[in-house]
């Protein structure tokens, strides 16, 4: 981002091969809807180039980025006319978890799990299903959650173990069930 | 929640913090020592460890080989409007107020034209104890073959440029639709409506001068 702030226009390029994908990964987890996620992504980046001269590396470059994007998930999210976003928590079109297992068995259940917690992970509040995707898959620090949500840190404490023990309870629930659809 | 012990209840919260690795290290070892201690809790984050497992386990959406295209015609446009905008930036306010103070009157003059009278008025005004009594007839004739509106309205700056210099006319001739977006500072995205109705404005206004 200092390269850029200098004037090194491939250093933004470096910037979006670097994040695109992560970005688009928690935005898609965030809105469940993969085209809404392309447009934040792009939405990310353009703000990311409108601030370039203002930039100033007060928090890593990561932490500002997830900012960025969770204010503008948040946004989406609380649009009055929001459209429905596409459902890809059936279990035929559902992705499977990343396994190695060729087994075909292996594959159905893993696209049973991957439904479940994509399904669960979506009914969890907004600022909890940030929180703990951020800290459990994308590795920031409770300290850079906060700064990303806007929150305490005892906040993101706080709301990264409620989303965590709600999905671990809901998914308990649904393996004890047989793997029904669980829709509470 | 519920099956959690009453002696637990302390350290659960601190359970996440663990797996985080958020936790300074003298309550480390104590959640660690209960833990140890306790099948309930050590099940409960093994539990809440799995979550974590399944989270990254779920597979990465691709990112659609187009994406970085998209967002670089949209960069383009951007810049195109930033230059716009330090272009006319450069133009000083005090400079600006004759020409558009001009362009207003045109506006005004072609909103409340009224089509040339086809009769002479009716009355006359009277003129106290002129030597000669006015022939009304004459003040219709000058105004009959005077210039048509719509010459009047083809060039109405001049005659008001002249009377005062304006160092910014030669740029403001080119002025156009968009150049008037980025004067007025509209948005690329957010003001496109009123982008295209700039540009009506602008088509009708030369539909009016040609």
């Amino acid at each position: 981002m200092l390269a850029l702030r200098a004037g090194d226009a491939s250093a933004f390029d470096q910037l979006f091969r670097r994040w695109s994908a992560p970005l688009l990964r928690f935005l898609e987890r965030m809105l469940r809807d993969a085209g809404a996620a392309e447009e934040l992504v792009q939405e990310v980046f353009l703000r990311v180039h409108r601030a370039r001269d203002r930039y100033a590396p007060e928090a890593r470059f990561s932490t500002w980025l997830y900012r960025i994007a969770t204010n503008l998930a948040l946004n989406e999210l609380r649009r009055p006319r929001r459209r429905e976003p596409h459902r890809s928590t059936d279990e035929e079109g559902a992705p499977a978890l990343a396994v190695e297992a060729a087994a075909p068995e292996a594959v159905v259940d893993a696209r049973r799990m991957g439904a479940r917690v994509e399904r669960e992970l979506a009914r969890l509040p907004e600022k909890q299903r940030a929180a703990l995707w951020l800290t459990a898959v994308e590795g920031l620090s409770y300290a850079e959650v906060a700064e990303a949500l806007e929150v305490s840190e005892q906040a993101v404490k706080a709301l990264v173990h409620r989303a965590r023990s709600a999905l671990a309870e809901r998914l308990r629930a649904g393996a004890a069930g047989g793997g029904s659809a669980g829709g509470e | 929640v519920a099956e959690i012990a009453a002696g637990c209840r302390a350290f659960d919260e601190d359970l996440s913090a663990l797996l985080d690795g958020e936790l300074g290290a003298e309550r480390r070892a104590e959640v660690e020592a209960h833990v140890a201690g306790c099948p309930g809790c050590a099940a409960r984050l093994a539990e809440l460890h799995a979550v974590d497992g399944a989270l990254t386990a779920l597979p990465a959406p691709a990112v659609a080989p187009d994406l970085g295209a998209r967002l670089e015609h949209r960069l383009q446009q951007e810049r195109y409007f930033e230059s716009h905008r330090k272009r006319f930036r450069r133009i000083s306010v005090p400079a600006l107020v004759l020409p558009l103070a001009a362009a207003a009157a045109l506006v005004l003059y072609l909103a409340l034209r009224v089509p040339a009278p086809t009769q002479a008025p009716v009355e006359p005004i009277p003129v106290a104890k002129a030597p000669v009594a006015p022939d009304p007839a004459p003040q219709v004739a000058r105004r009959e073959p005077a210039a048509p509106p719509s010459e009047a309205a083809a060039e109405p700056a001049p005659q008001v440029a002249g009377a005062e210099p304006a160092p910014a006319a030669d740029e403001l001739d080119a002025l156009d639709a968009e150049d008037l977006a980025v004067l007025l500072e509209l948005e690329t995205i957010e003001d496109l409506p009123v982008i295209a109705n700039l540009e009506v404005l602008e088509r009708l206004l030369r539909e009016e001068a040609g």
